[in-house]
């Protein structure tokens, strides 16, 4: 309930304003094609490249989604509002981080595509696994950024803090899910790609259940 | 054997102070303290306020009296000391569930998105505090068929802002939203109403629709901390004024004085002169 009711307050939001997609977009946009400008054609044309690329403008993207979920809850104290409320505050940030998904999700359902045709490759070959891989990994950024927007939030320096947090804790998640992207896009099965996803499931248990865990203490005064 | 009739009668003597017990108060602070940083804000409060009381804070600025409300409404954690609402341990344990359920909270901000409408706001808060769902299933003792819709359309009505219900929070007036932060905060109907500065930035017509509502709180029975610099409202709706200064209080006076006399009381246990800031409202 507490989880489907922030997720519905937080899309709602979205829907209205529009603001952190349209940004979120606008940023990855920006840096693919400054990618696609500065680099050598030939190096485009790979999986590994696309993959590699993705991953990357994704989390520099990200990171503006994440800080603009906790301003929305800054801005008018309904941060306090939250904290008020009679419910478990790990939902909070499974609410939280729920949102941010779908918001990753769509991101990342319009950038793979766009990234493909951008930098010009046409070798790829897509398998099933491919939706898999994408939905671990940006579960993984959400569940990092959730945690750390959510603590970077109550600080003046909130906007270089975030990426100075989470991008150290979210290299092994970039690395596994770039690796298995590219192999999902390079026709790989899903018997290939089990260690790399088997890291991505992990990566993503993992802070889900230390950001529900500790929300509790970062939501406090 | 022998130890049987002294034992029956101590356990006798327990059940009869256990039916016979006084109810706890609703707050019991002793020794709070709070600092931020090296700063401390509260230097041992103790406070104990009585179900139905209606207690008014007064106090210069920096003495303490947002952050003690905060402490109370469990949004902010005490250095050291005990509390208990409703007879529950809030420090150093964290205030439950149920605790939290009974206290409304109006802080200086309105605590509403600025971009759902007065409507979606309090729908929202439903939902968070478990009033009702969207298919219509009572949760937390609101009525048989309640939805959040319907538990935000009661709440809009009372507040008299059925005319705004569809406009979005950023587009009202200052009034408008302390009204609205007063629905949130009495949506759930707390038992425990905390109200830091409720009138400040509002008109005459808005602040005699907070009073009217404060009223019709206090005799419902609800009991209120209240935190205020307009003396004349403070002496119409508390029923005991206390003076915080330097994160201790000072001053604890029941019944509530005139405003006149609060006026002067005020100003010799605080040591202020004429040219500050508290004072009676024309």
């Amino acid at each position: 309930m507490t989880v489907w009711a922030i997720v519905r307050k937080d899309l709602s939001i979205e829907l209205r304003t529009g603001e952190t997609l349209s940004s979120l977009l606008l940023l990855a946009l920006l840096a693919i094609l400054i990618f696609a400008f500065a680099l050598d054609p030939a190096l485009l044309a790979g999986a590994d490249f696309v993959a590699g690329l993705l991953w990357t403008t994704l989390i520099f993207a990200a990171t503006l989604a994440l800080n603009r979920s906790f301003l929305l809850e800054h801005e008018a104290g309904g941060w306090t509002g939250l904290a008020l409320a009679p419910v478990d505050r790990g939902s909070i940030y499974l609410g939280k981080a729920a949102a941010n998904l779908v918001l990753l999700i769509v991101a990342a359902a319009l950038l793979l595509p766009l990234t493909a045709v951008l930098v010009g490759t046409t070798r790829l070959a897509p398998t099933p696994a491919l939706p898999v891989v994408v939905l671990l990994g940006v579960t993984g950024i959400s569940a990092v950024g959730t945690l750390f927007a959510a603590i970077a939030i109550r600080t003046r320096a909130r906007e270089v803090l975030l990426p100075l947090l989470i991008f150290p804790l979210l290299a092994p998640l970039v690395i596994a899910a770039a690796k298995a992207t590219a192999g999902a896009l390079s026709g790989k099965s899903f018997a290939e790609l089990r260690s790399w996803l088997l890291v991505l499931g992990s990566f993503d248990v993992i802070f889900l259940t230390a950001g529900w865990t500790a929300f509790d203490f970062v939501i406090e005064e | 054997m022998s130890h049987g009739r002294p034992t029956l009668a101590l356990e006798l003597c327990v059940r009869l102070r256990q039916t016979r017990r006084v109810p706890e108060p609703v707050i019991d602070a002793r020794a709070l303290t709070k600092a931020y940083g090296l700063l401390p804000v509260l230097r041992g409060v103790d406070l104990t306020v009585e179900t139905g009381e209606s207690v008014a804070i007064l106090g210069p600025n920096g003495a303490g009296k947002s952050t003690l409300l905060r402490i109370l409404a469990g949004i902010a954690r005490p250095a050291g000391g005990s509390l208990r609402l409703f007879g529950a341990n809030c420090f150093p344990d964290r205030p439950g569930r149920a605790t939290l359920a009974r206290i409304g909270f109006v802080g200086h901000e309105p605590l509403v998105y600025r971009d759902l409408t007065a409507r979606e706001n309090l729908e929202h808060y439903a939902r968070m505090y478990g009033l009702g769902n969207d298919h219509g299933t009572p949760r937390n003792g609101a009525a048989s068929g309640t939805s959040a819709v319907a538990v935000a359309a009661g709440a809009l009505e009372r507040a008299e802002l059925e005319g705004v219900a569809g406009r979005l929070a950023r587009n009202l007036s200052r009034g408008m939203l302390q009204r609205l932060a007063l629905a949130r905060a009495t949506l759930h109907r707390p038992d425990l109403l905390l109200l830091d500065e409720p009138f400040s930035g509002l008109d005459e017509h808005s602040s005699e629709l907070l009073t009217a509502s404060l009223r019709r709180a206090r005799e419902a029975g609800v009991t209120s901390v209240l935190v205020t610099h307009d003396l004349a409202r403070l002496a119409a709706l508390a029923s005991r004024v206390l003076v915080l200064e330097s994160g201790r209080f000072c001053l604890d006076r029941a019944p509530t004085p005139p405003a006149e006399e609060l006026t002067r009381i005020y100003r010799s246990a605080t040591g202020l002169g004429d040219d500050d800031r508290v004072g009676n409202r024309p």
